[in-house]
């Protein structure tokens, strides 16, 4: 039987950027959050610049990324109806009790760690900067045990979003491309893709002295593994995710090559920076930000595809219902005011950083401490 | 009962449509578990009752009368559809004397108002419920438009209201049932191919239609096992479940198609 369709109502794309927005930043954050918790624990070898790039993609990821998913709905303000309706049976509503309170841990883990570098603020000659140094919250030391017992809840919390982000799509039985495994296990390998390529954007907003000596070997060491199993994971588990769809295969269709041919590419992209990070400087602006743009691209596009993309293959009809990015909020506005704030807030939070940065070179002379990297001074208080 | 009786219904159990039957006295519970959310009192519908509808494609000549009868009566916005027919150009290529012959099929689409409804059961807020007349509702002020039934009815039964911002689908015309009116659709449907009735009343038309056509009676992608109650008569096997066929040609015009 030859059937061609003849009076076909598409379907609207339901989910809108906003949700691969969110997916986007909330999935650097909890990857974030389990890098800095390496970083923390093996805080000898490494340094504060990258500890405060993570630490930093965790906290702003973990505001941004709410506010991403509220435009998702399009009833905004009715979000409190859910908390007066749980409904403990729905990821989504689970969701809504699991995502403030990692966004609550991540900010708290942000605090705790650059408290010593908020509270040096006060020595600085700005006004501003000198209000700021009050939110230390006094000068009491922040002790390693504090920081682990936070940074660990922090990594349970993101936990619980990588599973109820996951779990919520993988649910969606309509749809075999995200009803398989492996669905969100895609995405979370790809969101340590993100986590780096923020952490990377981060260490090149902080105004860093060029000095190769202000990095450790294990900073390049995270970045490098961490960038390179995950792309290895996400090349190995993209065709297994394509593969899983009974009613058409992606492989016959132009525009879905085109597509899993770009990811593809992108991850070669990824194992390939991965590979020049031991031997690139990480103070040198240029290479960050390439290395930060290749990876952001990866794990955004890869979103963009298994979320946005898949929502064009039609569940009854044959489609693929069309889509073109809209131009206001709902689209373009929207993805671009949404890495505009994420920016903004990195901007402000990279002073704290910066400023800091100053009066260490200081301490260091003063105590003319043996070890040579910058990181030994400025983790003094946190390792005791 | 006398044993023909009974005899017809061992048969009518062994149908595959038996399934979608079978659940109006509760769904296994074995292989799932089905969330209604009607807890609350003003959810129950008319108890009791459960709706179905059968849509007899033989007498369907895809008029588009009941797409315009929705839209009037529930005032969807333009270009959204709580009911609408698809229409399918289909040639027979086995080789027989048809082989020339090109057929148009034509497909009245709605709610299916499943017995194991999965887009009651991922709705974060309880907003989408079944009433125990088997009519599967929105409460729009509850909606917080998350768009996630959307997402999980395989039939594409449900969008976002461009209007209300809210989850917007097929109700039945409940509001016209209550009153003991027909919805808009099958008032409006010159073929009369759409009826609808009360499939726990054996005397009903719908449980007659049931009854004759049991042999014939299809449901849309029945491998889902979403036990909808929309049945169709005279439906072939290559449109239930995910059309193989050639692409539409869609010529959205103006901004709200
Ligand atoms: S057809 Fe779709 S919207 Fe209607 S009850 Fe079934 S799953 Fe829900
Ligand atoms: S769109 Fe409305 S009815 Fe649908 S799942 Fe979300 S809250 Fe529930």
């Amino acid at each position: 039987m030859n059937i061609t369709e003849i009076l076909v109502q598409p379907q609207a794309i339901a989910w809108l950027p906003w949700a691969v927005q969110y997916f986007f930043y909330i999935g650097s954050a909890y990857a974030a959050a389990i890098l800095f918790l390496l970083s923390y624990i093996f805080r000898a070898h490494t340094s504060h610049y990258l500890r405060s790039a993570l630490v930093l993609t965790m906290s702003i990821g973990a505001v941004v990324g709410p506010l991403a998913l509220t435009g998702d709905l399009h009833q905004p303000g009715r979000a409190l109806h859910f908390y007066s309706n749980m409904t403990p049976w729905s990821w989504m509503s689970l969701g809504s009790l699991f995502l403030p309170l990692f966004s609550a841990l991540a900010i708290l883990t942000a605090w705790l760690y650059l408290r010593d570098d908020i509270a040096k603020l006060k020595h600085s000659d700005n006004a501003i900067a000198k209000k700021i140094s009050l939110f230390s919250l006094g000068d009491w030391q922040t002790t390693s045990t504090q920081m682990i017992t936070v940074t660990v809840l922090t990594c349970l919390s993101g936990l619980t979003i990588a599973l109820y982000t996951g779990a919520e799509i993988y649910v969606v039985q309509s749809r075999p491309l995200w009803h398989q495994p492996a669905a969100p296990l895609l995405w979370f390998v790809t969101a340590f893709i993100g986590a780096i390529g923020f952490a990377l954007l981060l260490l090149a907003l902080f105004p860093i002295p060029a000095k190769a000596n202000a990095f450790t070997q294990s900073d390049q060491g995270l970045i490098k593994r961490a960038l390179l199993v995950s792309a290895i994971l996400a090349a190995v588990l993209l065709p297994i995710w394509a593969s899983n769809n009974a009613s058409f295969s992606l492989y016959e269709s132009d525009a879905w090559l085109v597509r899993l041919g770009s990811l593809a590419v992108s991850f070669l992209a990824c194992m390939g920076i991965a590979l020049l990070a031991s031997k690139i400087a990480l103070y040198n602006r240029p290479q960050l930000l390439i290395m930060s743009a290749i990876s952001l691209i990866c794990c955004w596009y890869l979103r963009w595809v298994t979320i946005m993309d898949v929502q064009t293959i039609a569940k009854f009809d044959q489609g693929p219902y069309p889509y073109e990015l809209p131009m206001g909020s709902a689209g373009l506005l929207g993805i671009l005011g949404m890495a505009g704030l994420w920016l903004a807030l990195a901007l402000a939070a990279s002073e704290i950083v910066a400023i800091q940065e100053k009066s260490v070179k200081s301490v260091k002379r003063v105590k003319s401490v043996k070890n040579s990297t910058v990181s030994q001074p400025l983790k003094t208080q946190h390792t005791q | 009962m006398d044993s023909t009786k009974r005899s017809l219904m061992t048969r009518l159990g062994a149908l595959t449509v038996g399934a979608a039957i079978i659940p109006v006295s509760g769904a296994n519970p074995l292989t799932t578990t089905i969330i209604r959310n009607s807890e609350a009192p003003d959810r129950k519908g008319q108890s009791g009752k459960r709706y179905a509808m059968v849509v007899d494609l033989r007498k369907c000549v895809g008029c588009q009368a009941c797409t315009v009868g929705c839209s009037i009566e529930n005032q969807a916005p333009i270009g959204q559809f709580r009911t609408t027919v698809k229409q399918y150009e289909v040639t027979l290529d086995d080789g027989s004397s048809e082989l020339q012959n090109v057929k148009s099929f034509t497909l009245p689409r709605l709610c299916n108002h499943c017995e194991n409804p999965p887009c009651v059961k991922v709705c974060p807020v309880q907003a989408t419920f079944q009433r125990d007349d088997g009519i599967v509702m929105v409460d729009n002020e509850r909606c917080v438009a998350c768009a996630y039934c959307v997402q999980a009815c395989p039939y594409d039964a449900r969008f976002i209201n461009e209007e209300t911002l809210t989850a917007d689908k097929c109700t039945f015309c409940a509001h016209r049932l209550e009153e003991g009116l027909l919805p808009a659709c099958v008032e409006t449907c010159v073929g009369g191919a759409r009826i609808i009735g009360d499939i726990k009343d054996p005397n009903s038309h719908i449980s007659h239609l049931m009854r004759e056509h049991q042999d014939d009676i299809k449901v849309l992608k029945p491998e889902e096992n979403t036990q909808p109650h929309v049945f169709y008569i005279g439906m072939d096997d290559a449109l239930t479940s995910k059309i193989d066929g050639k692409v539409a040609i869609y010529d959205p015009a103006g901004e709200n198609a």
